[in-house]
């Protein structure tokens, strides 16, 4: 089907796309480019690098070269560092699903006038700058914040409760800040709905439970997978939660990224590991998008 | 008498109010019915009368706020929608669009626990009851409109519910769809025995189908009756008017004879209709007769009860409509059939005289 061919005759209208191709090419292609070349140079000794073919960084990913005899030992901890990163993301996912589908279904469900307000509610957050809303939330959760003081007050604990500075923390971290993106398309998909499918399946002997795990989630669930994908691949590569809120210590992936850019000057590593993370997620994305496919097959 | 058949359905003065203060509105003010089992039985009515309203109170998704409501002789005012062993075919078919055709007709099934074996049994045995078999395996995007109506009514009838209720379920097909889907429902609802409970504002569905109708308006039940009761002795000018065309003839009721009354209208023409007991002589009443129950004569001819002129002839393929403007009075509309042998009536202008057989003719209450 055709569309859109009245404003511009058929062969113009791939200049519609020019600007944003030629932005993505300059900022997202070619750096990326140099990200994946860099990644198979020689780290130079103050920063930089130095062309000459290697493939230590992506062995670095692994191994740990034994200073004296060049051997090669099985290192985990970088594996970790992303086995780390999978399970906040996934955990900052799965949270954001379970506060995000009642959201979502209240606001999908309000009278449409309501709708716009509640949504307009839910991008608040976006109005104030993450690195802001980040050190607030530790101001918030720090030792001598106002829920330690509270909690000391009270008498619940004689110590204050160690909350920033933990994976705790992070996960609270990357929840609240990607919660807005699980919200959105699960409204968008919950709004569609026709409701007079619980009335069928009402009828049709299905109980609440039945209901909502044999009509209303099947039928939702691209708008669940969106959103989950929107909160899974930024949480997984995220840098500002886990830098300060996990001061440093708890490394994700973002994190280990940035170190070896900045202090430790590999920038090699930190190319291949920033190589690492994007086939990981290009791979989620291939997946999920071949398990749409199958389900467009089958639905037609 | 015949024998009584067994009442499928009781409503027993249901009320039903949406709404509070100002906004209240009476869906249904005191509603009384009888549907016998093992009939085709309709509610027709206009767009707010309050037959869909009563359809979901049966259903089970609305609660009557006074009355109730009996299922072969059981009180099932308090059973939520699936403890209720009747189903809906609803007006948008309302198909699960993630399930095959065959899930469809299975979900109800599986969710009263029949066995596998048994699932599989009845859906293709209901597949082809509506002649669905070969499409057993796509999704209800895949389907025609009136495919899609096919699948909502197996899926309804698999689960073999007592009552089986239809709320408007043709409106959403072209006419040629709708005029053989009439025949098919009321042929399934005859093998399938289950009772029908149909919901249309459609009367010419409702007269081809039903056993019984039940005409509403304003939440209430304005007469219970067969077709022919219902076309032919309608029991007010609402039923007469809503169902088919009328000519409608302020009259007063000068002398009742026997079982027959003479009346005199408004412009001095002086009419003979069966006369009816609520309507005693001298009151005024309006007598009500059907275009197609009226005879163009030659003016003046012995038997013409009333005489004008022809003012306008309006085709329509099986018949010629044809409005007459009385002597002295109002128009009324004459329906002749196009028999292709017969004379085209006169022209514009021309007069002439109607005739008419008494007993077509009907005397109702006045208004207000």
């Amino acid at each position: 089907m055709s569309t859109g061919g009245t404003l511009l005759p058929p062969g113009l209208q791939r200049l519609l796309l020019l600007p944003a191709l030629l932005t993505i090419l300059l900022f997202l292609v070619v750096p990326l480019g140099f990200v994946l070349v860099y990644s198979f140079l020689t780290p130079g000794t103050y920063g930089g690098v130095v062309w000459r073919f290697s493939t230590d960084a992506y062995l670095q990913f692994l191994f740990e070269r034994d200073l004296f005899d060049d051997s090669l030992t099985f290192n985990p901890a970088y594996l970790q560092i992303y086995a780390r990163s999978f399970l906040q993301a996934a955990v900052a996912t799965v949270s954001c699903l379970v506060v995000g589908l009642p959201t979502a279904y209240f606001i999908a469900t309000r009278p449409p006038a309501r709708r716009q307000a509640w949504l307009l509610l839910v991008t608040v957050p976006y109005w104030v700058n993450l690195l802001i809303r980040t050190v607030s939330m530790l101001f918030l959760i720090r030792d001598e914040g106002p829920i330690n003081a509270a909690l000391l007050a009270l008498g619940v604990v004689d110590r204050p409760l160690r909350i920033a500075y933990t994976d705790f923390a992070i996960g609270l971290g990357l929840f609240y800040s990607y919660l807005p993106f699980m919200v959105l398309p699960l409204y968008a998909a919950i709004e569609r709905f026709d409701f007079r499918l619980v009335d069928a399946a009402y009828d049709l002997y299905a109980d609440r439970w039945t209901i909502l795990r044999k009509v209303i989630l099947p039928v939702v669930r691209p708008g669940i997978v969106a959103g989950c994908l929107l909160v899974f691949i930024p949480s997984i590569g995220a840098f500002i939660a886990p830098d300060l809120l996990g001061g440093g210590r708890n490394l994700m992936i973002g994190n280990l990224i940035a170190l070896q850019f900045q202090s430790s000057r590999n920038w090699p590593f930190g190319s291949a590991a920033a190589i690492i993370l994007l086939t990981i997620v290009l791979l989620a994305l291939l997946l999920f998008a071949r398990q749409q496919r199958r389900l467009g097959e089958a639905r037609g | 008498m015949q024998p009584r058949r067994r009442c499928a359905i009781g409503i027993e003065g249901v009320r039903k109010r949406f709404g509070d203060g100002d906004q209240a509105v009476e869906a249904l003010a005191g509603v009384t019915l009888e549907i016998a089992d093992n009939a085709f039985f309709t509610l027709l009515g206009p767009s707010g009368c309050g037959k869909t309203t009563l359809l979901r109170l049966i259903a089970g998704f609305e609660q009557a706020d006074a009355g109730r409501i009996l299922l072969f002789g059981e009180d099932i005012g308090g059973l939520p929608p699936n403890r209720r062993p009747v189903n809906t075919v609803f007006q948008h078919y309302a198909l699960f669009p993630h399930m095959t055709v065959a899930e469809n007709v299975a979900f109800g099934l599986e969710r009263l626990g029949r066995p596998r074996a048994e699932i599989e049994a009845t859906v293709r045995r209901m597949l082809e009851l509506v002649k669905l078999g070969p499409l057993a395996g796509r999704r209800p995007a895949q389907l025609s409109g009136g495919q899609q109506q096919r699948v909502a009514l197996a899926r309804a009838l698999a689960p073999h519910p007592r009552v089986l209720l239809l709320d408007e379920p043709l409106s959403a097909l072209d006419l040629k769809l709708r005029r053989e889907m009439r025949v098919e429902l009321k042929q399934l609802q005859e093998e399938t025995g289950i009772t029908f409970l149909f919901v249309t504002h459609d009367q010419e569905e409702a007269l081809t189908m039903s056993d019984r109708i039940a005409v509403m308006s304003e939440g209430r039940v304005q007469q219970v009756g067969s077709p022919q009761e219902i076309y032919d002795r309608p029991r007010n000018r609402f039923v007469a008017e809503f169902i088919g065309q009328g000519n409608f003839l302020p009259v007063t009721i000068e002398r009742i004879e026997g079982g027959t009354a003479l009346c005199r209208t408004g412009f001095g023409a002086r009419l003979v209709a069966p006369a009816s007991r609520e309507l005693a002589a001298g009151t005024r009443a309006i007598l009500a007769i059907r275009p197609e129950r009226l005879r163009l004569t030659a003016p003046g001819e012995a038997g013409a009860a009333l005489c004008g002129r022809i003012e306008r002839l309006v085709y329509v393929g099986s018949d010629t409509d044809c409005r007459v403007r009385l002597e002295g009075g109002p128009v009324v509309e004459v329906r002749l059939r196009n028999a292709g042998d017969g004379v085209p009536p006169a022209g514009p202008g021309a007069p002439v005289g109607i005739a008419f057989d008494p007993a077509a003719a009907r005397l109702l209450p006045e208004e207000g």
